[in-house]
């Protein structure tokens, strides 16, 4: 580690300074017995908006597919315990973060060098395009259903997207994607519109029953589409560049892992409810093969009411939105950090353009290519998490070798534990991916 | 005096992180078996690649 010449705080830095003067202040002199849960609300962040982020048009939809193809008895712990996978990785990304005040791609780059740091820019952006194209196919299905044209759809998102980056400052960037991210809730009414048994939903955790019809090339795809919806790359990229951006230090990291736990908890519980939400479909045999958004929550009607069907809409729209912003901005950081750019939500928008740029820029590409008629879209959505998982596992070993960096990571590096729980993670996701492929080359061995 | 202070302090943490943003990580060797591992696993990633192709080729058909 070296630092050449003597540093010059930048706009950036001195934004985050003030944020952390707040924090500090707050440390010091508060003895109130609410200071932790203000503490907390200041540190919370990047963690919340990784998971619910990661709650996204596709996930949700995989969510709901789910749980009208199969109901709930399999899926439901299957769900919950994807997002513990979930929490094991990110705490890393979240921790590396926090100890090095650095992004993920701009550690690759610097430890690997530049053709692994360019390998997992590009892999990133790519994955990261085909994502974006999905969420604005929920945005533009879940807003659809009220009748508003695509196009109005996705300038509207994109003209939001904007307005939460207008400020250049991450803290109010953070507040407006928080304050969005949490209309995610709106899957827990609707599940509970459709009268939903609690003792089956009791029952389906503690026994976690066989998958009904067995392991057949549809199930397994819709389970590795529901372990995309959980754990993919561009969230590792995200957390940590956000949690720098957010200049947390390791003295925070107790807040860290709480907001990581947090996320976590509140996306499986939305999950969990999307599928609670779309199982009388399941019950009632209703084919749900070509189905998107619109035609699920039309679908509910009947099931749920028009209330319902109007909040699996609406929150369909917000998962697309989010997801919108949170993954734009995964890209922008990954472009400056491997670009040796400025890539900071404090940055002001003159100096940061080219950041900015591919944050507006991707998002507009993506939703412009949803606009043309006639795009293969369907065939986006139903593969984009499955991609996802397939992508993960090398995003995974950077990961874990930066996470056991003693020069970067000093006492913070990985413990025995969480070496295990990484490449425990790692072994599922490639067993996944290989259980895809032979249902797909060899498709006669589960019939 | 409480606002220079201030000022003060805001300037010292602000230097704290440009110096963490400005820090310069030197390369570090990776050992032949985590080699392996990253060349193993962008295979298994073009491999699920072409599969994933297949799967699109017949929804497409």
């Amino acid at each position: 580690m070296t630092n050449a010449q003597p540093p010059e705080a930048a706009h950036e830095d001195i934004d985050r300074a003030r944020d952390r003067q707040t924090i500090e202040a707050l440390r010091r002199h508060h003895a109130s017995r609410w200071r932790g849960l203000r503490l907390l609300l200041l540190l919370v962040g990047p963690g919340v908006l990784t998971f619910l982020g990661e709650n996204d048009a596709p996930s949700m939809l995989s969510y709901a597919a789910t749980g009208a193809k199969f109901g709930i008895s399999f899926f439901l712990p299957f769900v919950a315990a994807t997002f513990a996978i979930g929490f094991i990785v990110q705490e890393m990304a979240a921790r590396i973060g926090a100890a090095t005040g650095r992004g993920h791609a701009e550690l690759i780059l610097a430890r690997f060098g530049r053709f692994w740091g360019s390998f997992a820019m590009v892999d990133l952006l790519v994955g990261n395009f085909l994502t974006l194209v999905t969420e604005f196919i929920g945005i533009r299905a879940g807003l659809g259903f009220f009748g508003i044209q695509p196009i109005v759809a996705v300038g509207l998102s994109i003209v939001v997207i904007a307005a939460a980056i207008s400020t250049s400052r991450y803290k109010t960037w953070e507040r407006i994607a928080m304050a969005l991210a949490l209309g995610n809730a709106v899957f827990l009414p609707a599940a509970f519109l459709v009268h939903p048994d609690p003792s089956a939903i009791g029952h389906a955790f503690l026994t976690w029953s066989p998958l009904p019809g067995g392991f057949k090339p549809d199930a397994i795809t819709l389970m590795i589409a529901d372990i995309g919806a959980t754990v993919t790359p561009w969230m590792l990229f995200f957390q940590q560049g956000a949690t720098a951006d957010k200049g947390i230090t390791t003295r925070d990291l107790s807040a860290t892992r709480v907001d990581t736990m947090i996320g976590s908890a509140l996306a499986a519980v939305f999950g969990i409810a999307a599928i609670v939400a779309t199982s009388p479909l399941f019950t009632h045999g209703i084919s749900t093969r070509n189905y998107q958004a619109a035609q699920f929550a039309q679908a509910l009607i009947p099931y749920a009411g028009h209330l319902g069907a109007t909040l699996f809409a609406i929150g369909i729209f917000e998962a697309g939105l989010v997801a919108a912003i949170t993954i734009s901005t995964s890209s922008a950081y990954a472009f400056g950090e491997v670009t040796g750019r400025p890539h900071s939500l404090n940055t002001p928008l003159r100096e940061g353009l080219p950041f900015y740029a591919v944050l507006i820029g991707s998002a507009c590409a993506a939703g412009g290519l949803t606009l043309i008629p006639g795009a293969p879209l369907e065939s986006i959505v139903i593969l984009v998490n499955v991609i996802a998982t397939l992508a993960m596992p090398p995003a995974l070993l950077f990961l874990l070798v930066l996470a056991n960096d003693k020069d970067l990571m000093g006492d913070y590096r990985n413990r025995l534990i969480g070496n295990i729980g990484g490449a425990g993670v790692a072994a599922i996701l490639v067993a996944a991916g290989l259980g895809f492929a032979t249902t797909v080359l060899f498709p006669g061995l589960f019939h | 005096m409480l606002v220079c202070n201030h000022e003060d302090a805001l300037h010292q943490t602000a230097m704290e992180y440009a110096a963490r943003r400005t820090t310069v990580w030197q390369r570090k060797p990776v050992s032949l078996l985590v080699r392996i591992l990253f060349w193993s696993l962008r295979v298994y990633v073009f491999a699920m690649l072409l599969v994933v192709g297949i799967v699109i080729a017949r929804l497409a058909q």
